[in-house]
């Protein structure tokens, strides 16, 4: 499933979607939410579990972070629509 | 058909999010859709036997009730987060407790999960 | 493909109009349908009388170019009775709508993408 996440790791329901991912899912971070793309051990965990991480690059930077800072895959808009025509069937919104 | 999990978790009292999910949920039944709600974190609140929004001039939780029993709606409600908040759940629900450990294969049973 | 966006809070002082507003322009930019549900406190970014400062961008004209281009622009009803809005001030071209509206747009649309939590 797609699983977008968008409110920052200070408001519990976000980490309580991110917890819902399964091997296979595709965590789409966007808003407040790109700041979990700065926790380098949620970021691997998540890696580890067979969980792909997207972060909206405009949402990002336009927080004041560097592309480099990021530990999730930076992506645009466009992007974002391919994510969600390939693994957007099922969606955790 | 399309399976759609309503989620409400924000506070019950002086919100309108508890009468809204039940609301947009009823709303479905119109197309080929099977919905079903999950009440979480500060909504399980609303399951209280005497929540009454009514006395804060909000809407009542009765109207809820009557459509729930005439669309044989499904609602389930997060067991932890019950207890947490010592909620005594009232005689006119019929509540499925899902576990924390559960959440997630729950989920996934599910098109559309929509968080409101 | 069609790909609908619900949102539900306002405008201006969350983000999600915004977000709802770029996945709609990229989803049309790549040749697909796109629609956008607002509900609650949303529908008030479909008021054209809103008067943001200098520099502020106009949320109201955003989508009124979207509509232009394609999009198509749901308002609940409900919810824009509720918050005491006019008619004679909606963006032209957004429709006032409702839940059996928002059942189709979940039933047919292929992606649905929600943006309320």
């Amino acid at each position: 499933m797609m699983i977008i996440v968008k409110y920052p790791p200070s408001h519990k329901i976000s980490l309580d979607k991110i917890k819902l991912a399964k091997d296979g899912d595709v965590i789409v971070l966007i808003q407040d939410g790109v700041l979990y793309a700065l926790d380098e051990k949620l970021m691997t965990d998540l890696k580890n579990k067979g969980v792909e991480v997207k972060a909206l690059k405009d949402d990002f930077t336009c927080r004041g972070y560097s592309e480099e800072e990021s530990f999730a895959d930076l992506i645009g808009y466009d992007e974002f629509i391919d994510i969600t025509v390939e693994k957007g069937e099922r969606v955790i919104g | 058909m399309k399976k759609v999990l309503f989620v409400s978790y924000k506070p019950a009292m002086g919100t309108i999010w508890i009468n809204e999910t039940f609301r947009t949920t009823f709303g479905m039944y119109g197309e080929d859709i099977e919905p079903a709600i999950l009440l979480m974190d500060d909504s399980v609140i609303g399951l209280n036997k005497d929540y009454a929004p009514e006395k804060m001039g909000l809407l009542p939780i009765k109207t809820v009730h009557r459509y729930i029993k005439r669309y044989e709606t499904e609602v389930y409600a997060v067991k932890e987060d019950i207890e947490e908040r010592k909620v005594k759940i009232g005689d006119d629900w019929d509540i499925k407790l899902i576990s924390k450990e559960d959440l997630s294969d729950f989920v996934h049973e599910f098109d559309l999960v929509i968080f409101m | 493909m069609k790909i609908t966006v619900q949102v539900m809070l306002h405008p201006y002082t969350n983000q999600d109009v915004d977000t709802a507003i770029n996945i709609a322009k990229a989803a049309i930019e790549k040749g697909h349908e796109a629609a956008i549900f607002l509900f609650c406190d949303s529908v008030l970014a479909i008021n054209t009388k809103v008067k943001p400062v200098k520099g502020d961008r106009n949320i109201p004209q955003m989508i009124e170019e979207l509509i232009k281009k394609g999009v198509e622009v749901h308002i609940c009803g409900i919810c824009f009775q509720y918050r005491g809005l006019s008619e004679e001030n909606i963006v032209p071209g957004a429709k006032l709508s409702g839940l059996p509206e928002l059942a189709s747009l979940i039933y047919e649309s292929d992606r649905f993408i929600n943006l309320m939590a």
